[in-house]
């Protein structure tokens, strides 16, 4: 067989092995290079730095993109920085030529494309932008002084530096009541001495400095810089505080030693945790004393005065420091500590500390008359409107005090035999004639502490706290609702409750007087009602936020708002006395006859 | 492994050569090809360049050639074929500095024992269904080229691989006096084989030729082919000659 008979099956043969498979397709990608614009703005000028080895160039550059950075940096020949920079921004100090002279600067700025392209993926492509200069580096031996001196009423500095410095071209002196440098206030060419005058400056805590521009001409952009740095501290010392004839704190401070530049004097006060506020302000430079009223209680008084400049500086603010001081005052006069104190009618009050010690004073002469108890921990205390009797409830024995203000004798009678079982941390409340309301749980008792025996109870569907009534005719209950009840005949019934839940009762208890008569406050109004069919007696509505207390001995009602203590005349709801706020309200506060006494240990004469 | 397959299939054929009902013939054809996990492996190379780069060519179906010889026993046909595939792969990249190729061009060689049953006889038509069982022998070449501006690099190496395969088709002919033409359809089951360098040291990969198969075949029939002399009949006879018996 021969295949020349067969020729198609050649042919189809030599098809068939030229077909192996090879690919033939390939990827292209266009990329279009956009070449960045390198700036070196910073070299516009004759290209001569003058340098020391503490100060340095910062070079910055903007190409207007994102790119790699390397940088050469050849000095005098000799390479002195090769590598990559996070940024086009580099600097170049004196600290990299040994010593003084002046050397030729070469730089090589390397921007990498970041293209994607094969080649930048391989480390050769980028852009390459080349500066040439001339550093000149100076002995580091030499500095800058910066002397201010009051000269006629006004401040005058003066600049000075020392032989062996770099040729100076520009001086500028800058200001700065808060952050260095400040703003300028003066300038010129470098010739020294160089002097300035502060035409602001009234004896306020400034700083000062100085800047050297080193080079041959002011016709130039500024390479090198250095600074000069003086501190002026403040003037005037702390006012002093005396008392003044009329028993008033009076305020001192010193006159202005500027007269020319100073407008005056601004008194403010500052309250505990709260803003300044102007007492007075005073354009006559020759007065330095003033009466300062409108102070607060309790807690101190920040009084400060402030000198004013006729020509504040650009970073002025009256609340500054600079221009200030200070010094501080408590009004009032020292009394004694207390965290709670109990207020009947009378001749004796009665305080609390730390939930343990009970001491009974005489309202008279404000001291103590007797340690009614010392070592007890308790509860919840209650005397009589009509200062007859003494409730105490003791926690740590599980027992009361029944204590006869009158006879001063004390009773303890446990728990067990007043309340059954158990012990309630609930309030007490106690009558004059001795019959005491217990809250114990969800429920009152009614006990007979003259006669030790319980006479009734109630129940509420919350646990309740009671205020009984001068001779226990009627109590208060406080639940889900303000309940009125009355007690006669070892019989409880209800006499009026509230239909709007307890939201905005303050107070509520029973004239010490007339115990028919209930007295409410709510919603900063007091209302005096009888109890016998709850009609209304009179209103009154008072401007107070929270309600101190209500001295029935001098009938005067005390309360305070946010920023004023408030004194109310109890019969017409008048306004009697309004003063500063401290800030520190709460049982530590309470009004007494003609004084306002504070927890803290003083007492405030009002009337 | 392949020199044993290569004289089994040299020594069968001879032995079938001149004899009465054989049949030799010449395939080509278009096969589809796996190749699973070196399509992954260009992928993730192609997402692992440095610069930009797309995978070109994945693996695409190609042309097929080969040859058989069967030996016919009534409808049963046994015999021995060879089959040649190729196919590859590249990731490239090009920009204005240069460009980048990577190939990885595979050959596939296969040696296999046909089983053929006719199913259906028509006049000159007939169909058949076919089962080749056989050897894969795979070899691969990687291709590696970096042209950055007026310069360039590249670099090769050399792969292969072996596996088994098994494909049933069905086959469809007309036939002459002396050949017949067919074409068939199936498709080509592989077994997988773990690509080894030429040191035989094992790479985390496989070829993989499954996909499937169609293709054209000329059959020639060599002893009707020779007998034709013997057979031929003066003009305007009336006698025909004789059709193989196969038929």
């Amino acid at each position: 067989m021969k295949f020349t008979r067969f020729p198609i099956v050649l042919v189809l043969l030599t098809a068939l092995v030229s077909c192996t498979y090879k690919p033939t397709d390939e990827y292209f990608r266009e990329i279009r290079l956009v070449p960045p614009a390198i700036n070196f703005s910073n070299f516009s000028g004759p290209d001569t730095l003058f340098l020391t080895n503490s100060s340095a160039i910062e070079i910055h550059v903007d190409p207007g993109g994102v790119y790699n950075y390397y940088l050469e940096i050849v000095i005098n020949g000799e390479m002195k920085y090769s590598g990559f920079i996070p940024t086009a921004d580099f600097s170049i100090g004196g600290y990299q030529v040994n010593e003084p002279g002046t050397f030729p600067v070469h730089i090589d700025l390397y921007a990498g494309t970041n293209s994607g392209s094969i080649i930048e993926t391989l480390g050769t492509e980028a852009y390459k932008f080349t500066k040439d200069f001339t550093i000149v580096k100076y002995p580091s031996n030499y500095y800058t002084q910066l002397t201010l001196s009051t000269v006629s009423g006004s401040l005058e500095g003066t600049v000075n530096i020392t032989p062996g410095a770099p040729p100076v071209a520009k001086i500028v002196v800058y200001k700065a009541l808060l952050y260095s440098p400040g703003y300028e206030i003066a300038s010129g060419p470098g010739s020294f001495p160089f002097t300035f005058y502060d035409s602001s400056y009234i004896g306020e805590n400034a700083s000062y400095t100085v800047r050297i521009y080193y080079g041959t001409s002011l016709d130039t952009t500024f390479y090198s810089a250095t600074e000069a740095f003086t501190a002026k501290n403040k003037e005037f010392p702390n006012p002093e505080i005396t008392i003044g004839n009329n028993g008033m704190p009076v305020i001192q401070w010193q006159k202005t030693s500027y007269p020319d530049h100073c407008a005056g004097y601004r008194i403010t006060n500052r309250l505990m945790g709260s803003d300044p506020y102007e007492i007075e302000t005073i354009l006559d430079l020759d007065q330095t004393t003033l009466e300062v009223k409108d102070l607060g209680f309790p807690g101190g008084n920040g009084i400060c005065v402030t000198y004013l400049p006729k020509n504040p500086p650009p970073d002025f603010s009256m609340n500054s420091n600079n221009y200030s001081i200070f010094t501080n005052f408590d009004i009032g006069e020292p009394s004694f500590a207390f965290n709670r104190l109990l207020n009947p009618m009378g001749d004796d009050f009665f305080t609390i500390q730390y939930d343990h010690t009970l001491d009974r004073y005489s309202a008279q002469t404000l001291t103590v008359t007797e340690n009614i108890i010392d070592n007890y921990v308790f509860n919840s205390v209650s005397v009589s409107p009509n200062n007859k009797y003494l409730l105490v409830s003791i926690n740590n024995y599980f027992k009361y005090l029944f204590y006869d203000i009158v006879t001063r004798t004390k009773t303890f009678i446990p728990a067990s035999q007043v309340i059954g079982s158990g012990f309630s941390q609930g309030t007490v409340s106690v009558s004059d004639g001795g019959v005491a309301v217990l809250a114990v749980g969800n429920k009152i008792v009614l006990y007979d502490f003259v006669n030790q025996q319980k006479m009734n109870e109630t129940y509420f569907g919350q646990d309740p706290s009671a205020e009984i009534s001068p001779s226990g005719k009627y109590f208060f209950a406080r639940a889900d609702k303000i309940y009125l009840y009355s007690f006669t005949g070892g019989n409880i019934s209800e006499k009026w409750h509230s239909t709007d839940g307890t939201s905005g009762y303050d107070f509520y208890s029973f004239l010490p007087g007339d115990e028919e008569q209930a007295v409410i406050v709510k919603d900063r109004v007091l209302s005096i009602r009888r109890c016998s069919d709850w009609s209304l007696v009179r209103s009154f509505p008072m401007d107070i936020a929270t309600l101190g207390n209500i001295d029935f001995n001098s009938r005067r009602i005390f309360g305070y708002d946010q920023n004023y203590l408030k004194i109310y005349d109890f019969e017409t709801g008048n306004l009697l006395k309004q003063m500063r706020f401290a800030g520190i309200g709460g049982p530590l506060l309470k009004f007494r006859g003609n004084a306002l006494f504070y927890g803290g240990s003083s007492k405030l004469i009002l009337f | 492994m392949r020199k044993i397959l290569i004289l089994a299939f040299l020594f069968f054929f001879s032995a079938t050569l001149y004899a009465q009902k054989y049949e030799i013939g010449f395939t080509t054809g278009y096969s589809s090809f796996s190749m699973k996990e070196l399509k992954s492996d260009l992928v993730k190379g192609a997402g692992n360049m440095p610069f930009e780069s797309k995978v070109v060519a994945d693996f695409p179906g190609w042309i097929s050639f080969g040859g058989y010889a069967l030996r016919s026993f009534g409808i049963w046909s046994l015999g021995v074929g060879y089959n040649f595939n190729s196919t590859g792969g590249r990731i490239s990249s090009g920009d204005y500095s240069g460009k980048y190729l990577f190939d990885e061009l595979l050959q596939c060689h296969s040696f296999g024992v046909i089983n053929s049953f006719r199913v259906a006889t028509l006049g000159r038509w007939r169909a058949e269904l076919r089962l080749t069982v056989g050897y894969n022998y795979s070899t691969m070449k990687t291709e590696e080229y970096l042209q950055v501006l007026d310069t360039s690099i590249s670099y090769s190496a050399s792969y292969f691989s072996d596996s088994f395969y098994g494909e049933p088709a069905v086959l469809v002919s007309y036939s002459f006096p002396f050949f017949r033409i067919g074409a068939d359809f199936g498709y080509l089951f592989d077994s997988g084989g773990s690509i080894m360098t030429e040191s035989s040291k094992e790479m985390p990969y496989e070829t993989n030729w499954s996909g499937f198969r169609i293709g054209i075949n000329i059959g020639l029939f060599p002893g009707e082919l020779f007998r034709k002399k013997e057979l031929t009949v003066p003009k305007n006879s009336p006698t025909e000659p004789n059709y193989p018996t196969t038929f």
